[in-house]
């Protein structure tokens, strides 16, 4: 309950705070021109990009598991190396190599290229996961391949599409990084700015209401393109081997297609990283700030994995063991958290301490507080997935024979449930270790971590001093990439990215 | 000395009452609890175990109240081995330690394991595959050898062969009821399966809707059935309504024999071995439909001048064609069930 409450206070903040506003107030501030500009670009950034992430990455899914293209494992880990690269440090890659990008293609170029493996990992899974049988029928009664695809495959991964769809929308709407450095002011960099100039007025506010609107826009949007229909299977069976088309002629444009997509995700990034490493001007290796740095990054990053897993524990276990309303109710509660950007929760929680408990403000524990509401519901996804493979026939097996409920649970869910725990603290310590947005708003002045240094550099052109912060923020970044990759290209059945899992 | 004693058992689910007063001796042996889907006897079978708390009534174990009359002993005191569905083995240990799960850490890695893959007929090879490793049956028997291990007064099992295929149940369920007479202990078997209920128990109990119809051994439940349920729920009866004057009784098969002498209305229970189907002498009858097993067919008809529909077991050389004419005869005495003046 109190992991609950503690989730949806940034929201019931963004509400009621506007709510303080008076509507005229509100309306003279919301029809500023600024405004609108701020919303047209969200908005042609949030159609462009995500459009782009989803063509990009249902493409290269198909390519990956549906065709004989040479090298699949090779591209398969090609292809979601981008989430390794956060996106302000492809941001920083492309705009300290072309100030060409500093516009709204630039914009959906970059943004896409960041965050498209967040379309292509679910789909790979869920093609994966796809009984090739349904194929095979549809080939029987006459379909071609294209028809077939269109007819039968894409319906049947449309859950996943959509919800990698979602991720991306999302995950757009929270950056701030990428789209400050490319200089495209959205209403994420727009509320930064509001933050900046006049601290916490209603302005940031009201933006953040705007952009809690968009989020919730986004979810309804998807929910209902996902609609009511059956996706599962209807009988049982084995899964079988796809047959995989050939690709024949066309191999060698594919190959291409994709060399050039892999050139423009790392390559770009990579070599101006290398470039600036080498003969950066202000490239500089301050041992003892990179050090400093990298602790209190390590440090934040298992202090929010540790309380994000502990708060999910119970969370996950109310909603695999006691399903029912209020249980459910509580587990959904987790969500909307996730669903808003960084920047929204960071705000939340700087008015919130600021008004009732000031002895907070800027301090770690609101920073920890910050990252667990903000990858709680990481930390719930791979918590709960993990208890259900501890069914509760197991705890009465072990009482029968002789344990007491604490034994069964130390001999028995224990070791079951402890490599979900060490997943679950592994990916939100990661993405903790990445954060920018949030980090920038609540960590007390003096506290550097790698994002906080890296940025502070790149943003005063500093962009070789910033090279060595990036060379570590990448490295952090590769375990829970390599992770997730993993999972998308294993066989199982646990989808291994689900549609709110994994917001920023 | 009894292994279990049940009085009076009553549990409810909100408004639904699941077991309704439940009188149950089980003494050594297997007992069998037959009953369809939804009956109420996993709820039983968790109420002994510990699982659950009763709404009324008592359970003793080997002597002892364990629930009723404001007491509870907890599972994990109850010296009761709990056979669940599928095996439920510990699906990150070994077979032995499974095995040795409920022993003093002293005796885990010992000759006791080893005692009861034998006792499970288990080669001791499987002793250090994961469950994953193992087919269904020997995971069950795994389950059986870890329940048996602490020595417990009463074994339960629920439904432990209805996820194997049909060659592996049969195979399973002999060696499981071989291992659980070797070891001595009493047990308590749930299944929804009347050929597993027969063949393997001592003694059936035969439950319907949280009450029990019948308790007594498989062949009294089959040859005396105690009520027209019982006999239609345990293996196949065609249930004809005739007049029964003394040993004997007409009916639209014509006069039969009984098995006991009764007077007024009745409800004869024919078993479909009884029914003889042959070209000529007998009560004429169409054939409906036949299912052909190989060894023999079943083959459902209906009496000429009737609506009642009589199921009879043909061997395979004499099976006749669907549609076509045939006449019946009953061999043997029936049962009959008294029926009141209202029926």
């Amino acid at each position: 309950m109190l992991v609950a409450a503690t989730c949806l206070l940034p929201l019931g903040y963004v509400v009621v705070s506007s709510a303080q506003l008076g509507p005229g107030e509100a309306m003279d501030f919301l029809v500023r021109p600024r405004v609108g500009r701020l919303l047209w670009n969200t908005t042609r950034l949030l159609l462009g990009g995500v459009t782009l992430s989803v063509v990009l990455g249902v493409a290269c899914a198909w390519l990956v598991v549906r065709t004989n293209l040479p090298g699949r494992h090779l591209w398969h880990g090609l292809l979601a190396a981008p989430l390794a690269v956060p996106a302000f440090v492809n941001g920083w890659g492309w705009v300290s190599t072309t100030h060409g990008v500093r516009s709204f293609w630039g914009a959906v170029l970059v943004v896409s290229l960041s965050y498209y493996p967040l379309v292509y990992l679910p789909t790979v899974a869920a093609l994966r996961r796809l009984d090739s049988g349904l194929e095979d029928v549809a080939a029987s009664l006459g379909h071609r391949s294209v028809a077939t695809f269109l007819r039968v495959v894409l319906p049947a991964i449309s859950p996943a599409v959509l919800g990698g769809a979602l991720l991306v929308g999302l995950h757009l709407l929270g950056e701030y990084g990428a789209l400050q450095i490319l200089n495209y002011p959205t209403l994420t960099t727009g509320i930064l700015d509001q933050y900046r100039t006049s601290f916490n007025g209603p302005a940031a506010t009201l933006l953040a209401l705007v952009l809690v609107a968009f989020c919730l826009l986004l979810l309804a949007l998807e929910l209902l393109a996902r609609g009511q229909r059956r996706r599962s299977r209807v009988g049982s069976g084995v899964n079988r081997l796809a047959t995989r088309t050939r690709l024949g002629s066309s191999a060698a444009p594919v190959v291409l297609g994709l060399t050039g997509l892999a050139v423009l995700s790392l390559g770009v990034p990579l070599a101006s990283l290398a470039r600036w490493l080498v003969r950066g001007t202000s490239t500089a290796f301050p041992v003892g700030e990179l050090t400093s740095a990298t602790f209190t990054t390590l440090g934040l990053a298992v202090a929010g994995g540790l309380v994000a897993t502990v708060a999910a524990l119970p969370v996950a276990w109310l909603a695999v063991r006691h399903r029912g309303v209020l249980a459910t109710a509580i587990e959904r509660s987790v969500y909307p958290a996730n669903a808003l950007p960084g920047i929204v929760v960071a705000l939340a929680l700087v008015t919130v301490s600021i008004r009732s408990v000031p002895a907070l403000y800027q301090t770690i524990p609101l920073l920890v507080l910050g990252y667990s509401i903000l990858f709680l519901p990481r930390a719930v996804v791979s918590v709960r997935g993990t208890l259900e493979l501890a069914p509760p026939v197991l705890d009465d097996v072990a009482r029968s024979l002789g344990c007491t409920d604490v034994e069964a649970a130390r001999r028995v869910t224990l070791p079951l449930i402890l490599p979900g725990l060490g997943a679950s603290l592994a990916l939100v310590s990661l993405a903790v270790s990445t954060e920018l947005t949030a980090t920038l708003l609540l960590s007390p002045i003096g506290t550097n971590t790698l994002a906080t240094r890296f940025w502070q550099q790149a943003y005063s052109v500093q962009y070789g001093a910033a090279a060595p912060y990036a060379v570590l923020l990448i490295l952090l970044s590769v375990p829970a990439t390599w992770l997730l990759s993993r999972a998308a290209n294993r066989d199982g059945l646990r989808a291994p990215v689900r549609p709110l899992g994994a917001v920023t | 000395m009894t292994g279990l004693r049940v009085e009076g058992l009553a549990k409810s689910f909100g408004q639904t009452r699941v077991l309704d007063g439940l009188d149950l001796t089980v003494t050594d042996g297997i007992t069998a609890v037959l009953g369809p889907s939804g009956c109420g006897k996993t709820t039983l079978l968790r109420l002994v175990a510990g699982f659950l708390d009763p709404d009324g009534g008592t359970i003793a174990i080997g002597g002892r109240v364990v629930a009723g009359a404001c007491r509870s002993v907890p599972a994990r005191a109850r010296k009761v081995g709990y056979v669940p569905q599928e095996g439920a083995l510990f699906p990150h240990l070994d077979v032995s330690a499974n095995i040795g799960f409920g022993l003093p850490r002293a005796e885990r890695r010992g000759a006791r394991v080893t005692e009861m893959l034998d006792l499970v007929e288990l080669p001791a090879v499987v002793a250090h595959r994961y469950p994953h490793e193992l087919s269904g049956g020997q995971q069950q028997r795994v389950a059986l050898a870890r329940a048996l291990a602490p020595a417990p007064t009463l074994v339960l099992l629920d439904e432990p062969f209805s996820s194997l295929d049909a060659g592996l149940r049969e195979d399973t369920g002999r060696a499981v009821a071989r291992a659980l007479r070797a070891s001595g202990a009493t047990a308590l078997l749930v299944t929804h399966d009347q050929g597993e209920a027969l063949s393997l128990a001592d003694q059936v109990a035969v439950m319907s809707r949280g009450r029990f119809l019948q308790v007594s051994s498989p062949a009294d439940i089959y040859l005396r059935p105690a009520s027209p349920d019982v006999a239609g729920f345990v293996g196949h009866a065609t249930l004809l309504a005739g007049s029964a004057a003394g040993q004997q009784a007409s009916s639209d098969l014509g006069d039969v024999p009984l098995l006991d002498p009764h007077d007024g209305p009745v409800l004869l229970a024919i078993r479909p071995e009884q029914v003889t189907v042959a070209p000529s002498g007998g009560v004429r009858a169409e054939v409906l439909d036949v299912s052909y097993f190989g060894h023999d067919a079943t083959v459902r008809a209906r009496i000429e001048g009737s609506d009642a529909v009589v199921i009879a077991r043909v061997p395979a050389g004499g099976v006749p064609d669907p549609g076509s004419t045939v006449c019946l005869r009953v061999s043997g005495a029936v049962l009959a069930f008294p029926q009141g003046d209202g029926r």
